[in-house]
């Protein structure tokens, strides 16, 4: 006798493959929130650096209070973090407060200079890479 | 003549002809050294070096960039082993501080 192929695969089956879907697609979409918190910590700072280049030598007009706001805005964000982050790994809280004296160290160099050289905006996001890259490193493993 | 001699060259102040060859010789032997983070911060106060004495960068960016640097290394000094710590901080932190109090005032002034 002829026989069909099954084209439907039981309803257990289908209830365990989306299970296993979204269990995967958990451990690949959802980072550790640490993780995410230094990665917005960087990408912040980093923008801080671009924002605040000379554009072909000479500084964009400088407002002071869109200056503090941001300064302000980035300080409260590695603060948030360091409070995240769980007392049990002490090194990683060090490590983000270090990164926030990094961050207050070039906010003074903006309010001194009201922009910073290409030269030395190339050779600081090369530093801040460096820096926050062995900060994710440490908090993906 | 690599670039950093070229830099180095500028300062003709005969006082700091020592401070310059420990300088260069502290910068090579980072470089070559296996750690990544000695390697790259030789790397990096290398090129800021030239960059300051091609007057890309201002002291105080170059002194932003060294005090900086002196955080990241301190962290790195102390994850390494005891015993391998006072050669780590000689090739960051001391030859850091050799460049910004000795290296490039001088060079600043020679420009």
């Amino acid at each position: 006798m002829f026989k069909h192929p099954r084209l439907f695969p039981k309803q257990s089956s289908v209830a365990a493959f989306v299970i296993a879907l979204l269990l995967c697609s958990c451990a690949t979409i959802s980072k550790p929130s640490s993780q995410v918190r230094v990665q917005q910590l960087k990408d912040a700072h980093l923008a801080f650096i671009d924002h605040y280049t000379c554009v072909e030598g000479t500084p964009a007009t400088w407002d002071q209070a869109s200056f503090d706001s941001e300064v302000a805005k980035i300080t409260q964000q590695f603060t948030d973090a360091e409070a995240a982050e769980s007392k049990t790994v002490p090194a990683r809280k060090e490590f983000i407060k270090n990164s926030a004296k990094l961050f207050q160290r070039d906010a003074a160099l903006v309010r001194k200079q009201h922009c910073l050289s290409s030269s030395f905006a190339a050779n600081k996001k090369k530093q801040l890479q460096q820096n926050y890259d062995l900060l994710l490193q440490q908090t993906s493993n | 003549m690599s670039k950093l001699q070229d830099a180095l060259n500028q300062i003709k102040d005969p006082t700091v002809a020592d401070a310059k060859t420990q300088f260069e010789q502290l910068i090579n032997e980072g470089k070559a050294a296996s750690e990544a983070f000695i390697q790259s911060s030789a790397q990096q106060l290398e090129q800021w070096t030239i960059d300051v004495s091609n007057k890309k960068m201002s002291q105080d960016e170059f002194d932003n960039l060294v005090s900086s640097q002196t955080v990241l290394a301190k962290n790195f000094v102390a994850s390494q082993a005891l015993a391998a710590q006072e050669r780590a901080e000689k090739l960051t932190i001391k030859t850091a501080e050799l460049a910004a109090t000795k290296i490039v005032p001088l060079l600043l002034v020679a420009l």
